[in-house]
């Protein structure tokens, strides 16, 4: 059986390059939806016209993959609610600010 | 096989790598040309000399990194692709060509008559650059901000080089009897007012923002700056081709003063907004970068109320170097660990350890750089705007042309990371 947790636990291999820090510890994913084999993730990034939107998307959605029993993965880029510090993790929030 | 929408709509690495590689050659050479402007700032400004080295440090360094920037982010910020990379590959080989043969005739008086095939080659160049930035918007629904200052910057580009191409078939020819001074001055507000500053008031709200994790703040200012700089800068090229008087040349020029005062406290309330707190060297050169427009609109405007010409000249070199230059080194420090980590790295994610971005810079040189950049642009203001040239203006020549080359050694180190290097 799949769990949230898991998927939680694989997407947070995927780094954000420019910060350093993984998009679970930023906050940038807002629901992991598990039904059967089939996962739906919503998720955000930290700015609109980041390089890395195709990619960081890519990357999650390997990611997520990788978890076993997964056959199927769908990740929803959403800009609302907009992303901001306070949806990170103590530890990002105490390096970056 | 399974296509990343990424790589679809990225240009290549290799086409904007292309541009920046140009760039910071033209970047060493305006370096070495700039100690050529000793006598230049002293006097006539409009020389040969001064021309070389506007044009290889203007189009050769400010607008090469430009158009490789442009490339790279119209894809980002439209979410469309570019309409052509061979067009973008055509145009640059023209334009280096072009460019070259404008700056031989501008530096050797044997060489004169290649200006106007230079500036031909140059101005076609461009052309491709414009109908290549056209078609891109073209298919596109519908424009946001970002997307209107692009464009017109673009359409501006168009414009003023078409003011370049006539009077370099004036001066190779005679075509046309004009005003060669005035007409300069609406070349300069046409390309470095209409395009550069407008390129550089889009972007920045792209790139300040994304950089510091700016977030909830009012962008209003940056709307009401659009209007308010198109019609500034269409007046003021208006104004100087058709000889207005001084009077009308100031209240035009007083627009795009203000729209670009909108856009200076923007970027405060961008940076205030600002979450990443470290203070880098991106960030000094940045927030440099902006108080150096400041002073350079101040300086400009003593200039010309006082006719004070030394003023307008330590304003011109604070507008060119301690704005533009700066805040294209400090995002060439952000963007080519971009690409390079883009092309070289990204398919590594996942299979094995990967560098940041930061650490393809050589934090130490780039902290060098940046002070020395500082004191060197700060130093040759003060020996411009009170004439005090000679051997305090080769000092100030000097530390520039070191800070230049730590740039280029950082880019070298940078496009040469190997992993095994972390």
């Amino acid at each position: 059986m799949i769990t949230q947790e898991a998927v939680y636990d694989s997407i947070s291999t995927v780094i954000d390059p420019e910060v350093g820090f993984d998009i679970v510890s930023l906050g940038l994913i807002y629901e992991v939806n598990v039904h059967e084999a089939h996962v739906h993730v919503k998720m955000t990034l930290s700015t609109k016209g980041c390089p890395l939107h195709e990619l960081i998307k890519q990357w999650t959605q390997e990611a997520v993959e990788k978890v076993e029993g997964v056959q199927n993965c769908e990740i929803e880029i959403v800009w609302e609610p907009a992303w901001n510090i306070s949806m990170a993790s103590d530890r990002v929030k105490k390096a970056l600010c | 096989m399974k296509v990343s929408l990424a790589t679809e709509m990225a240009p290549p690495f290799v086409l904007v790598a292309h541009f920046f590689i140009a760039g910071l050659v033209f970047l060493l050479l305006s370096a070495i040309s700039f100690f050529s402007l000793v006598e230049d700032f002293s006097g006539y400004f409009i020389s040969f000399h001064f021309a070389a080295f506007a044009h290889l440090y203007l189009l050769g360094f400010v607008m090469m990194i430009i158009f490789g920037a442009m490339y790279q982010l119209l894809p980002v910020v439209l979410e469309a692709p570019i309409f052509s990379k061979d067009f973008a590959y055509i145009q640059f080989y023209m334009y280096v060509l072009g460019l070259s043969m404008m700056v031989c005739g501008f530096t050797f008086d044997t060489l004169l008559m290649l200006i106007p095939y230079g500036g031909v080659i140059t101005y076609l160049s461009m052309l491709i650059f414009c109908i290549n930035v056209f078609l891109t918007f073209y298919r596109l629904e519908k424009l946001n901000l970002i997307g209107k200052y692009l464009l017109s910057a673009t359409i501006f580009l168009a414009i003023s080089v078409t003011l370049g191409l006539i009077m370099g078939l004036s001066i190779g020819h005679g075509l046309f009897e004009i005003s060669m001074n005035d007409w300069v001055q609406a070349h300069m507000i046409g390309t470095i007012g209409g395009f550069v500053m407008m390129v550089v008031m889009g972007v920045s709200m792209v790139l300040i923002p994304m950089f510091s994790l700016a977030h909830n703040f009012d962008d209003r200012l940056i709307h009401y700056a659009l209007p308010l700089h198109i019609i500034g800068i269409i007046s003021s090229m208006l104004a100087f081709i058709f000889e207005l008087s001084w009077t009308y040349k100031g209240l035009v020029l007083s627009l795009v003063c203000g729209s670009l005062l909108l856009y200076l406290i923007q970027m405060i309330l961008v940076i205030k907004h600002r979450v990443r707190k470290q203070n880098d060297y991106w960030i000094k050169n940045s927030v440099f970068a902006l108080c150096s427009l400041v002073f350079s609109l101040i300086l400009m405007t003593l200039g010309i109320i006082s006719d004070k010409q030394s003023f307008a000249f330590a304003g011109g070199f604070l507008l060119l170097f301690g704005f533009m230059l700066c805040f294209i080194v400090g995002h060439i420090y952000k963007i080519l660990p971009f690409l390079v980590w883009y092309d070289k790295f990204s398919p590594l994610v996942g299979k094995q350890k990967v560098p940041l971005l930061h650490q393809m810079v050589d934090t130490k040189i780039a902290d060098i750089q940046t002070w020395s950049m500082f004191i060197a642009i700060f130093w040759l203001s003060v020996v411009i705007a009170f004439n005090i040239l000679g051997i305090p203006f080769v000092i100030g020549a000097l530390l520039i042309a070191f800070s230049i080359g730590l740039v280029l050694y950082n880019a070298w180190y940078t496009f040469t990371f190997r992993i095994k290097d972390l």
